[in-house]
């Protein structure tokens, strides 16, 4: 049996897939903290920490039939995506109508004072406008705290490609919260 | 011709990265911004979006607590997991045909071999006619049970 500590992604899974569950527990711990901190750029505090897990959950569920075709963080990234657009989704069903106040949402989380709430939800609103290339580059270097070659080799794009994205998307960003 | 300079100046691109990188190392240091308007009103920006979502690395008790929460939430998954699969098996009982007819057949079955001591117990109590009584109320129940058994079955089906 492999020490699964110090096991590589593949070997975890392949394990989880003959059915030593603990083989999950690593992944879980080892990918816990870029998927928390994508969450927490994406989502307003009170409601990541569910969402975080329901991301586990899904992909706990949904690993079976993981082919490796892709990295695994990458394939994380996509459920985590998928997660975030239902949560919205949801959330957007329950309060088409009465949409709350931004000065409603401030102050829920300890910690974090009302202005930044605000700034918060101004921010991501402005975010959520963005293409989806724009955005997954601002998160990918301020939710999940990568170097920008790493962020290279995420989006298959060289360095160059990759700060001219970065450029052009908070040009975007700036332009959305000037409107 | 002119020639080309060791060392480029970097361009936007990068001075706008490299500005990425020092904010996210220290987010309450002041900086010096750029002159060029263009470029400053991009750090600024840059500023921002850094102030409203400091980088906070995960603590060892929130990953101990979404740990066993975790852990909770999975048991509770499987177990809701195996629940639907006991209630989509029942469910394909009533929709594929060649089921409902073998399960029919089971159900009229146990119940041929239960009649001795239902007719037993019948005629200890009421004798040899209430015997004959109860084993047809037994036969009736039986024509029931199949009849709504094929009921259900085609209105499933419909």
């Amino acid at each position: 049996m492999i020490n699964t500590s110090s096991a590589s992604e593949e070997e975890l899974i392949q394990q989880f897939n003959e059915g030593c569950l603990d083989a999950f527990d690593v992944l879980y711990r080892r990918y816990l903290p870029s998927v928390y901190n994508r969450v927490r750029f994406m989502i307003p505090a009170e409601d990541v920490e569910d969402v975080t897990q329901e991301v586990f959950l899904a992909a706990i569920k949904s690993l079976p039939s993981f082919r490796g075709d892709a990295q695994f963080s990458t394939w994380l990234r996509t459920i985590t995506n998928h997660k975030v657009a239902e949560f919205y989704r949801k959330r957007n069903r329950k309060q088409e109508v009465q949409q709350a106040p931004l000065s409603e949402a401030a102050g829920r989380v300890e910690g974090h004072t009302s202005k930044m709430m605000e700034e918060r939800i101004i921010l991501r609103r402005a975010l959520e406008q963005l293409s989806s290339s724009h955005q997954e580059v601002l998160v990918l270097r301020f939710g999940e705290d990568l170097q920008f070659s790493q962020i290279a080799e995420v989006m298959g794009q060289s360095l160059e490609a990759t700060k001219s994205l970065f450029r052009r998307a908070v040009t975007a960003l700036k332009n959305k919260l000037d409107e | 011709m002119k020639p080309l300079p060791d060392n480029p100046p970097p361009n936007q691109d990068d001075l706008l990265a490299d500005f990425a990188d020092l904010i996210n190392k220290d987010n309450t240091a002041e900086f010096d911004l750029s002159t060029d308007e263009e470029l400053r009103g991009l750090e600024e920006m840059l500023l921002r979006l850094n102030r409203a979502f400091p980088y906070e690395p995960l603590n060892e008790d929130i990953t101990k607590r979404m740990h066993a929460d975790f852990g909770i939430r999975r048991r509770r998954q499987a177990q809701q997991e195996k629940t639907s699969e006991r209630r989509s098996w029942l469910a394909s009982l009533f929709r594929s045909p060649l089921a409902l007819a073998v399960s029919t057949i089971v159900l009229v079955s146990a119940l041929f071999f239960l009649l001795p001591s239902f007719t037993g117990l019948d005629s200890s109590l009421s004798g040899a006619a209430g015997g004959q009584t109860g084993l047809f109320g037994l036969l009736i129940t039986v024509g029931i049970v199949a009849i709504l058994f094929l009921a259900f079955w085609l209105g499933r089906r419909k």
